[in-house]
């Protein structure tokens, strides 16, 4: 078994896996998000602020949030093994596709940063 | 029928013909040791290997594989994408451009907690026209990507994995993204 690749969880299954658990948690927070928009249409500050200090709403946000990180990490991921290849770019194909797979970690650790302040930063 | 063709062809067929004896001879003493019924499935399995196996000699598949320099046609401006792969095409792309949108959303997120003000002032853009396009676009990249991944997520149940059932699954998520996407227009407007 090869284990010396790059993506994810490591594994082609594993990686299948985290990515749909995360899209069915991220489809239920959409959802969940969508509802709640179109049953409040005057929305004030005070009953927004209530829904995201409760804690359940936090640990369904960071959730959510870390689904998104390891779901797009796992389609991005595909995404450059597929097209930033030897065969379609050359030689500097490999540090190509490192050097992009780095700037894209570098903005999911970003988005993961700063949601998590979001989501547990206030009061 | 060229050179090379002729020698792989009787490559083939010559290895093809060691291996096909040296197998019936060897199943043969096998089969002896078996009962009955184990004989006719072995028999069976081994016309299916040998079949197979003499495909290549019979001058087909293997002249092509062997052939490493073969042309890879991936110029994606002279595929002429069928739907099914315009809607993985597509599910793609929104998928890349979510990652940069997400931005936007959690910086709606953001500031409509952080305080009064900036609460309001996430409302007051949202009645921006331009403010209202780029959530509308966001939000449509949002709605298409889930509706082609819930029907990855159908097919991944085996449901829909024939061409046909691929081509019909790849009408209705179309369909039902177009229309979700009105709605959210129409909901932002």
């Amino acid at each position: 078994m090869v284990t010396s690749i790059t993506s994810f969880g490591r594994s082609g299954l594993y990686d299948w896996l985290i990515q749909r658990v995360g899209a069915a948690v991220m489809a239920a927070y959409t959802i969940f998000i969508t509802i709640y928009l179109m049953t409040n249409p005057e929305l004030t500050f005070e009953q927004w602020h209530a829904l995201f200090g409760q804690l359940w709403m936090r640990v369904f946000s960071l959730v959510t949030l870390l689904s998104f990180i390891s779901h797009a990490w796992i389609g991005l991921w595909a995404v450059l093994t597929d097209y930033l290849t030897v065969r379609l770019m050359g030689n500097k194909a490999t540090i190509l596709r490192i050097f992009a797979q780095m700037m894209l970690g570098g903005v999911a650790i970003t988005y993961l940063v700063w949601g998590i302040e979001i989501i547990w930063g206030f009061n | 029928m060229n050179a090379k063709k002729a020698q792989y062809f009787i490559l083939c067929g010559g290895f093809s013909f060691v291996f096909l004896y040296s197998t019936l001879y060897n199943a043969a003493r096998l089969a002896r040791r078996f009962n009955h019924r184990a004989q006719i499935l072995f028999r069976f399995s081994l016309i299916l290997v040998l079949t197979s196996l003499n495909l290549p000699a019979m001058g087909y598949k293997v002249i092509l594989t062997v052939n490493k320099k073969r042309p890879v046609n991936l110029d994606l401006t002279t595929i002429n994408l069928p739907i099914t792969g315009f809607v993985s095409f597509f599910h793609r792309m929104t998928g890349i451009f979510l990652f940069a949108g997400m931005a936007a959303l959690l910086w709606m997120l953001d500031s409509s907690l952080d305080s009064q003000e900036s609460f309001a002032a996430v409302r007051d853009a949202s009645a921006n026209p331009i403010c209202k396009l780029i959530l509308w676009v966001v939000l449509a990249g949002l709605a298409y990507h889930m509706v082609a991944g819930i029907r990855h997520l159908i097919m991944d149940f085996g449901i829909g994995e024939s061409l046909k059932g691929g081509q019909i699954g790849a009408k209705i998520a179309l369909v039902t993204a177009i229309i979700l996407i009105a709605l959210i227009g129409v909901w932002i407007w």
